[in-house]
């Protein structure tokens, strides 16, 4: 994983969106995947997760992340599917694990709700595909957010490579020195993880200390009004987009009151 | 500091305070670490269910920035994963799955670790603190399976708690070790 993460530095539609458009269009684009709960509905949905992320010229993310997807998927359908009991008297049962069950009821609404997390997470990998950090908190001060939450945030987002980075490097490094990871006691396992963990953990709080100090230096505590460098401009393009998303939103509900794309009487 | 707050005097604006500043920064900090933690899995040999180090990241935060700071952590990172952060663990199935409610119960149990610990390292306060967590994120986590799934509140706990217990008190005692340095670098270099 490169210190962009997820980012893909291109210019595609999505990119020149202004970042307040991307903010209210991911939260409005979780309204088709909350709506409907059949597997059929929520693969035209995930469908159109997909089709987006392509528009973003960001589909090298999907194949970053299609295994942890694919897991995501199954063990999201494979629990919702042992564990749901609210079904129809009259379901026919698949199979019994201990005190839970599996029905073809459940067993379709566990491989809708697997899509459904799998389209909004490509949903929100559209969005960090095209907005970088530092547009991401823009929009959010813009929007109202104080500043010392959405820095929180942005720093999340940046963190989050760096510190996958140094749990490998980590890895690697201990690994090269003999240390057997996997294998033995469970007690000789979590001491082994020790040697992991806590240069991990002094590598994090060394980081924050030293980013602390970087923000301080930067202004972040001086007082006065903020300027930016960066102030993007929001153009017809964003309304029109905007206006599109509301309007599917609003369908999808329209649909779903009608009973379209509704196997189970909850969401 | 001193110049900074007469600066602050002068021109009462937009102020964030350098103690402001650091606790931002821990926040986000404690925000990708839990994240990260999610990913490390530690497998057991009779379990095919791995332990992941994300709860005791959450208290880990609570114990380390405190209350306000370690819920607004956990915040932070459940906000990151809505946005599209790949940051659960694969098998929580985030925030919209029927495990739901133990990633809900996160910011509270982060934030009562924090209130128990106000007062530094102390054995006595936070044992019982680390046990209280734990049971905050459980009873989120039950209650979550109970209503989202309509399953038994017997059935919520044999497959929700009963597994995990063994591994928690491992965890308990991970966070223990860990914030013997954690809150002596972290509190005395924010005071």
């Amino acid at each position: 994983m490169n210190s962009q993460f997820l980012f893909v530095d291109t210019d595609s539609p999505i990119h020149r969106l202004h970042p307040i458009t991307k903010i209210i269009g991911l939260i409005v684009l979780f309204v088709p995947a909350m709506a409907f709960n059949r597997p059929e509905a929520q693969l035209v949905v995930l469908g159109l997760a997909v089709l987006l992320l392509g528009i973003a010229h960001s589909l090298v993310n999907l194949r970053r992340l299609y295994k942890f997807l694919l897991v995501l998927l199954v063990m999201s359908a494979l629990m919702w599917a042992l564990f749901l009991r609210d079904v129809p008297e009259d379901t026919q049962l698949l199979a019994t694990l201990g005190p839970l069950t599996i029905s073809d009821v459940s067993l379709r609404y566990g491989v809708a709700m697997g899509l459904r997390i799998t389209a909004l997470l490509i949903f929100g990998l559209v969005f960090i595909s095209s907005t970088k950090p530092e547009d991401f908190t823009y929009g959010l001060r813009r929007m109202g957010v104080p500043v010392t939450a959405s820095v929180a945030l942005a720093l999340a987002f940046r963190l989050v490579p760096t510190f996958m980075q140094t749990v490998q490097t980590v890895t690697d490094a201990q690994r090269a020195r003999g240390l057997r990871l996997h294998g033995g006691s469970l007690l000789g396992r979590l001491r082994r993880y020790v040697h992991l963990i806590v240069p991990v953990m002094g590598y994090a709080l060394r980081r924050a200390d030293d980013l602390s100090r970087a923000l301080e230096a930067r202004g972040l505590s001086a007082p006065g009004r903020r300027t930016e460098y960066f102030r993007p401009q929001a153009t017809w393009t964003d309304a029109t987009v905007l206006l599109v998303v509301v309007a599917l939103a609003a369908t999808c509900i329209y649909l779903r009151i009608g009973g379209y794309g509704e196997l189970l009487p909850r969401l | 500091m001193l110049k900074t707050r007469q600066w602050a005097d002068k021109f009462p604006l937009e102020l964030v305070s350098p103690a402001t500043v650091k606790a931002v920064v821990g926040v986000g900090v404690f925000a990708a670490v839990t994240a990260v933690a999610a990913h490390i899995r530690i497998p057991l040999p009779f379990s095919p269910v791995p332990i992941t180090l994300q709860t005791a990241l959450v208290m880990l935060a609570g114990v380390t920035l405190g209350a306000a700071g370690g819920a607004a952590s956990q915040a932070v990172y459940i906000v990151a994963g809505l946005a599209g952060l790949p940051v659960f663990a694969a098998g929580s199935s985030a925030l919209l799955g029927p495990t739901a409610g133990y990633i809900i119960g996160f910011i509270p149990a982060a934030a009562a670790v924090g209130l128990a610990t106000r007062g530094g390292f102390r054995l006595t306060t936070l044992l019982p603190a680390l046990m209280i967590a734990t049971i905050i994120i459980y009873a989120a986590g039950v209650a979550g399976l109970v209503i989202l799934t309509g399953i038994s509140l017997k059935a919520a706990v044999t497959v929700g708690v009963a597994p995990f217990l063994a591994g928690d008190a491992l965890k308990m005692a991970a966070v223990v070790a860990l914030s013997r340095f954690t809150i002596p670098f972290w509190r005395g270099a924010t005071s």
